[in-house]
């Protein structure tokens, strides 16, 4: 069993394949020692669930196993999943929620464009997870980031988050908290039992009455950046 | 009428919200919020009531017209049928 540290939790599990083992590799841990909980697949486990994933290779399926998985013990170490692409500028972190194909990645890739100069980087590219630490929220970087392998190993604390539709012009307002509940429901994955719901949900309560959160209409013009980052870091809890 | 196993009221951020707190409701991304009344009438059905108990319930709480509170309640009913909050 390898033990990797990703976002702030030690987890054993022994990647079979090389996408999650790859992917995995700048969380592993350099000391063995205990986990705080254990992943466990087996190649017959992921060839008796193939079939219900036509789209999906074996590696795939592992990738993605072991994402949810992890994503659901998260819950129960103050953690959760934000379906985002999460862009650090000045040493504060950004998110950009939206469903797939909406454009967060784009979103975040003017945002690198345009503060190049300000240590402008990705830290997951399409599911960060968002963790509570001593009353403050955080950004992690975790394996997991979709198709693309956009992420990296840090923890950085979220400034605001923005919930995206594609327009043809810009516009952004901030979300009341009871909107921006609704918006994170929809934006991350259901627990299996009923206590960790009720940990999740009284997490994304303080995750909205914490962190500022808008709802941002753009398009692909780097005045879509500049216009996005001038209310979310202005932005007062 | 009854509302279904598996949906709870909850309150988040100074709001009455009905979750699903179980895997055989797939509704879970979907947020349904309720009012006051919403509440009252939610409660009401949790625990199984016709809907002329509902009727009357609004009538004795709030003070208004049985015409008024029937409409409130065909509506209410309306909106939690079509979300499959009932059994």
């Amino acid at each position: 069993m390898n033990y990797y540290s990703i976002a702030g939790v030690t987890v054993g599990y022994e990647p079979i394949y090389e996408l999650l083992r790859k992917r995995s590799e700048p969380y592993l841990c350099k000391e063995s020692g205990k986990s705080d909980f254990n992943i466990v697949t087996t190649e017959l486990k992921l060839k008796e669930k193939l079939p219900q994933f036509p789209l999906l290779t074996l590696p795939k399926l592992e990738y993605m196993f072991v994402g949810a998985e992890f994503y659901n013990e998260l819950i129960r170490h103050n953690g959760f999943l934000l379906h985002a692409s999460a862009v650090v500028v000045n040493g504060e972190a950004y998110a950009f929620s939206a469903p797939s194909g909406t454009g967060k990645s784009t979103h975040t890739s003017l945002w690198m464009e345009h503060f190049r100069d300000n240590g402008a980087f990705i830290i997951n590219d399409d599911k960060p997870a968002i963790k509570l630490i001593d009353g403050r929220f955080y950004v992690y970087g975790t394996p997991f980031s979709g198709k693309s392998d956009l992420n990296v190993n840090v923890c950085v604390p979220l400034k605001a988050v923005s919930f995206i539709q594609r327009a043809d012009t810009n516009s952004i307002y901030r979300m009341t908290p009871m909107q921006a509940v609704a918006s994170v429901l929809q934006e991350t994955i259901r627990p299996d039992d009923e206590n960790t719901l009720s940990i999740l949900l009284n997490n994304i309560e303080k995750f909205a009455m914490q962190i500022p959160a808008f709802s941002l209409s753009c398009n692909m013009s780097e005045a879509a950046a500049e216009q996005a980052y001038a209310a979310m870091s202005n932005a007062k809890n | 009428m009854r509302i279904k196993q598996g949906y709870k009221l909850r309150k988040m951020c100074g709001s009455s919200i009905v979750v699903s707190v179980s895997k055989d409701n797939d509704n879970f991304n979907g947020m349904v919020t309720l009012n006051e009344s919403g509440e009252l009438l939610w409660n009401a059905l949790y625990n199984g009531a016709e809907e002329s108990e509902l009727v009357s319930l609004l009538v004795s709480e709030y003070g208004i017209d049985s015409e008024s509170a029937s409409s409130d309640v065909a509506e209410f009913i309306k909106k939690v049928e079509g979300a499959g909050f009932i059994e």
